[in-house]
Order: C-alpha cells, then structure tokens, then sequence
C-alpha cells in the first residue's frame, strides 16, 4: 500500500533555524501525533509536507505524488487545518461551503450539514463574527466534508476550550472508521496527541529525536522512585537515562525499561518502592532533555 | 479537475471584487454622464472617472492580494489541488478582469460621450493619456502586492502613484494642445501622444512581468 506521506531525510535550512535530516512515514489507518515544543519546526515540517514551503534537500511524497512537484494533484486527496490558515473574513460560513463544495466532486453535502449541527456552526454568519474556536470547526469541516484520505492539522486544538477541544477531538477519531484515511496531527499538547494518536513522532531543534508507535513509547519508560543506602551509588544501566537523586531518595527515569533494571538495583542494595509508567508529556519532557543533553555534550 | 479549479479560483475572485466592480461602473459613469455639461461639470466629471479607476485598481488589488494575504486565506487556497503558478494565475487572471473590464467599459463610454456630444475631440489623446496612466499605478501596486507585503513598498507606491498626477495631468494637457483658452476641435493622436500611450503599456507590462519573475522564483510561501 502507498504511504499517505512519506518524508525522507529532508531538510530546510534558514538564518536561524534548520529542519534536519527529517524522515517520517505515515500509512493509511494511522493517526500520527507530531509533537515538539514550540519553535521545534513541527509547522516548518508540515508546510514542507504540504508544499507551502520547498525543502533544501532529502525527497517528500504526498499521496504518493513527489511534493512540491505534483502537489496540485496531491493535494486533491490531502485537507489541511491550522490556525494559521484563514479564511475570507467577510464571507459567511454559508459561502465558504457552497465555494469549497463546488470544488470537490466527493464532497459529502450530509456530513457537512452533520458537522454545522454538530459544530453548533450556523451558515449565514460571517467569518469576522466567529470566536477562535468556531473558525477552527468552520476549517475542520471544509476539510472533513471532502473525505480527504490525508488529514494534516497543524496545532488544530491550540487555542480551543474544553469542550470544543473534546469536539473537535471526538471528530477526529470518526475519521479513522475508514482506514483508508489517515491523519498527520501536530501538537505541543501531549493530552490531546495521547489521546488520539497510535504513532507518535517527537521533535526538537528541528531533528525528530523519536518515532514509535504509542504503545510502544508507554511501555518502554518507567520511573523508578528507590532508596539508595549511605555510601552505595545508583548503577550506570543502559537505559537508565536519568537519575535526580536527593540525599537517599532518586528518581531513575528508563527508557527501555526491563524487569533487569529494578533486579540490578536489587542486586546492589538500592530498595526500589515504587515503578510508575509515565505519562505521555513526561515522556515527550524525558525525551527531549535527553536529547537535547546529548547534543549539548 | 485543475483547469476547473482554477477557473472556480477566478470565479470566486470576481465574486467578491463584484462590488468593487460595480461601484467603479456607478461612479465612473456618473462622472462621464456630467462631462458633456459645460467646462466645470467636463472637468468635475472626468475627476471623478479618475478616482473612481484609481479606487478601483487600488481596492481590488487590496482585497484580492494584500487582504487575502493579511487574513492568511492564500494558505487556504493553497491547500486546496492548485499549484502555486495556477493560484498566481487564476489571481492575475481575476485581478486584470476586475480592473480591465470596468476600465474598458468607462474609457470607451468616455471616448463616446465626447466623440457624440459637444465636447471638443481634442480631449481625447488626454483622457486616453491620463487613463493608461491609472493602467501604470495598477500594474505597479499589483504587482508590488503579489511579491511583497512590506508595508514601505505599499505606501511608496501609493504615494508615487498619487503624486505623479500633479506632474503628468499638466504634461498631457499640454500634449494634447489643451490651453486655459482653447481645445482643439480634433483629436490629435500625434507620435508624441502614441509613444506616451506605449510607454505606459511597456510600464504596465514591465511591472507585472517583473512581479511574476520575482513571485516565480520564490520557493516559500508562507
């Protein structure tokens, strides 16, 4: 099968930031979260994916059609929401469906009329008269309503309440029923990327510094909260990437974590008391301080 | 499927410059109907055409261009199956009829209403003269506005655009042989007239030509 979006080792250099050495493939079926804090070149990435902006170098597919080349014809099967992205400010909603409908021949005219009651959207107001919220459902629709097989959203619930996060969120996950489809979303909330995700990209600094699917990443990190004797020293394990001791209580942080890691602190006289999974945005903290130690030293 | 979308491009353009299409219409013929009454209301009359082509190049360019930029909905279109060379054309495209269309209609009902009524031909070569240069101030901040939202090149232009009359309006009396106590019975399209006439359309040209280089060889559009 074609993957929805392939990304390979592509880069983008400007003045004072560069997009390195990308590499990121998402297939059909799949959410993928892309996450990093802010300035970490998640929306570089996906301009770059969506031809917005032209890579340096290293080779990008969209729907299975070269980008930036063949992007009007990638772009017949990929929708795109952002915040950033905006719409005729003193249109109505009304106008913007029946303009974006006219273009696309798979647009599904029900779904869209499910979305605006669903959305609590109301057709005959304007754009300039919508809270942040309401424009980013107004985006989510035009892009839902095409049937895209790609959906690419770029920071989509940045911004939004409770409940319209909740909304757009719930949306989202009907998308995958056909597993066809497939969603690329960037985020610097963990919380939403947990939610949704079942592949998970972390970047910083413009390099991705981890790709996995999300089960994987909770199963692959615990903390370990142990009690180190007087005199005894916390044992260098591989996979033990962290260690934030306080006189004799210390907090192991493992990525790759085994039942060998508390056995081996057994064996030198540590007492583990507890072994927690961590959450989502503690791993994706975890991640990026590891990384970004490593390219520090 | 992109032939279709880049006219449904243009047709969305036209749409929404339709207002600005029709006042510019409104406007402008208001001001030609008052020319054939007297030297007052020709002069009031032919002002009033000026600004209503003038307005008209400068709004749709700002709605078309600089407020789809402003407002980030470029991105929108861009998302959708067009490339960035089909949504600069179907934008030139929606830009040049928005303006050209309006702009002929008038120029041609202006030429009319002088060659049918008592005004002296003679004004002709200055009416024709001082529209081209609405043309000039067109394709200049059209296409300043498609390579850049530097808000210093847009108020430089403006200015430049809006002070060149002072200059130019003077100048075109005196080629088109108009004096405080004469016009002539006939329209003078002297070599003098012609070159200026193609030198404006070289301008007009030049500008946007220069524009779509620059645009093309841009590779971000963000």
């Amino acid at each position: 099968m074609t993957a929805l979006l392939e990304l390979d080792r592509v880069e983008k250099i400007y003045p004072y930031f560069a997009l390195r050495d990308v590499s990121l493939t998402l297939e059909a079926g799949q959410i993928m979260g892309f996450v990093g804090p802010n300035g970490a070149g998640k929306s570089t990435t996906i301009r770059i994916a969506m031809g917005l902006v032209t890579h340096d170098s290293g080779s990008v597919r969209l729907a299975g059609y070269p980008m930036p080349a063949e992007q009007a014809r990638a772009k017949r099967d990929v929708a795109f929401v952002s915040e950033d992205v905006g719409l005729h400010s003193f249109a109505t909603v009304g106008w913007h469906i029946d303009w974006v409908s006219s273009l696309f021949p798979a647009w599904d005219e029900r779904y869209a009329a499910t979305l605006l009651r669903r959305f609590n959207l109301h057709p005959a107001k304007r754009i300039k008269a919508l809270s942040h919220g309401e424009r980013v459902k107004v985006l989510l629709l035009l892009a839902l309503a095409r049937r895209p097989r790609l959906l690419v959203l770029d920071e989509p619930t940045s911004g939004l309440d409770p409940v319209a996060r909740h909304e757009v969120l719930a949306e989202l996950m009907t998308v995958l029923e056909d597993e066809r489809r497939g969603i690329l979303f960037s985020s610097h909330n963990t919380q939403d990327v947990e939610q949704i995700s079942d592949r998970i990209a972390f970047i910083d600094r413009g390099r991705v510094i981890d790709l996995s699917d999300k089960e994987v990443f909770l199963d692959r990190w615990r903390r370990l909260h142990v009690e180190v004797p007087d005199g005894a020293a916390v044992p260098q394990l591989p996979g033990v990437i962290d260690v934030d001791r306080s006189g004799r209580i210390a907090t192991v942080t493992a990525n790759g974590f085994s039942a060998d890691i508390p056995a081996a602190f057994c064996s030198a006289g540590i007492v583990v008391h507890e072994v927690q999974r961590m959450t989502l945005e503690e791993i994706f903290v975890a991640t990026v301080m590891a990384s970004r130690k490593e390219q520090d030293a | 499927m992109n032939g279709s979308i880049v006219r449904q491009l243009i047709a969305k353009d036209l749409v929404l410059m339709r207002p600005m299409m029709i006042g510019a219409l409104v406007v402008g013929g208001v001001g030609i109907a008052l020319m054939p009454f007297g030297e007052t209301r020709f002069f009031v009359g032919w002002l009033i055409l000026f600004i209503a082509i003038t307005l008209l190049g400068v709004f749709t360019t700002a709605v078309g261009v600089l407020t789809e930029r402003k407002d980030r909905v470029h991105l929108f279109v861009l998302t959708l199956p067009v490339s960035p060379a089909q949504y600069l054309r179907a934008k030139l495209t929606a830009s040049a009829v928005a303006f050209f269309v309006p702009w002929t209609i008038l120029l041609f009902a202006a030429l009319a209403t002088v060659a049918a009524t008592g005004i002296p031909d003679g004004v002709m070569p200055f009416i024709a003269m001082l529209l081209a240069y609405v043309v000039c101030y067109y394709a200049a901040y059209l296409g300043m506005s498609l390579v850049t939202d530097s808000a210093i090149w847009s108020t430089v232009v403006i200015i430049a655009g809006n002070t060149a009359p002072v200059f130019l309006i003077p100048a075109f009396l005196r080629i088109s042989g108009i004096g405080s106590d004469r016009v002539p019975p006939v329209a003078g399209w002297s070599g003098t007239v012609l070159g200026i006439l193609a030198a404006e359309a070289v301008f007009a040209a030049a500008m946007l030509g220069i524009a779509l280089l620059v645009r093309s060889r841009q590779r971000d559009l963000v």
